[in-house]
């Protein structure tokens, strides 16, 4: 039986996503789970060559006995320091069933680009 | 004092099950669940954020619910930067506090929660009993 943990009442539990990040030719996608957030309480924000990403799970009113709880409510919060391959203005992210996925795309000139060789 | 004799297959089974039960002082298993017991229901959620509805298993037997499916990676054959989220295929078991109507259970599954309503069996139910 998982024993209850005094908490004072305003403070909102601190939860760190676990992110995947891969690159892509032209982006940097990352991946991160924050299961329980709604669009709605969603947020992210860049500032200073960082990337905040933030979404609060909120817990629900006590409707019976606790019997066990292997998750924890509270508000995902992770940072990120972005490089100058970033593109930050277009900068996209979309949320699906508690994944965020946000795309990085890289700037034009970083991307690999083929010469054509013209032959007369 | 009391004395009892040591039974040692006891102790393995007691070890097995701690292993085995969400109740246990061991590491549980994916994915994080959450256990209610409401007056006239059981509700099971679990954090399974990115599941692919159709991978999902879940069943019913005697006062055990299966959790079952797999987390896929969002993309193959690419090289990871950073790997933590937790994928592949997951197989829970979860002990119900009592018998529930199998065929009047519900699940949702929004914002990467699965959420499993059983109601319990009208046996189980507490029953207040009228003093004439």
């Amino acid at each position: 039986m998982v024993e209850e943990q005094a908490k004072p009442a305003n403070e909102v539990r601190r939860l760190i996503p676990p992110v995947d990040i891969y690159e892509t030719e032209n982006d940097v996608i990352l991946v991160a789970d924050m299961p329980g957030v709604a669009k709605e309480n969603l947020q992210l924000g860049v500032d200073n060559d960082e990337l905040t990403i933030s979404g609060l799970f909120p817990e629900p009113e006590a409707t019976g006995k606790m019997l066990v709880n292997e998750y924890l409510y509270g508000n995902y919060k992770r940072t990120f320091t972005l490089s100058d391959v970033i593109a930050q203005d277009k900068i996209t992210a979309k949320l699906d069933d508690g994944v965020l996925t946000v795309t990085l795309p890289k700037n034009e000139k970083v991307k690999p680009r083929k010469i054509m060789i013209e032959t007369k | 004092m009391r004395l009892t004799l040591w039974d040692p297959f006891k102790e393995l089974t007691a070890m097995q099950k701690a292993l085995e039960s969400t109740f246990g002082t061991a590491r549980p298993t994916y994915p994080p669940i959450e256990g209610i017991d409401k007056e006239d229901s059981v509700q099971v959620s679990a954090a399974l954020p990115g599941i692919d509805k159709n991978t999902l298993e879940l069943t019913i037997l005697g006062d055990t619910l299966t959790i079952a499916g797999e987390k896929k990676l969002p993309i193959e054959n690419v090289a990871y930067i950073r790997h933590e989220r937790p994928y592949g295929k997951f197989h829970k078991l979860v002990d119900l506090p009592c018998t529930v109507e199998q065929d009047k259970v519900t699940a949702t599954y929004n914002n990467g929660i699965l959420a499993v309503a059983m109601p319990k069996a009208e046996t189980v139910k507490p029953r207040q009993i009228k003093v004439e």
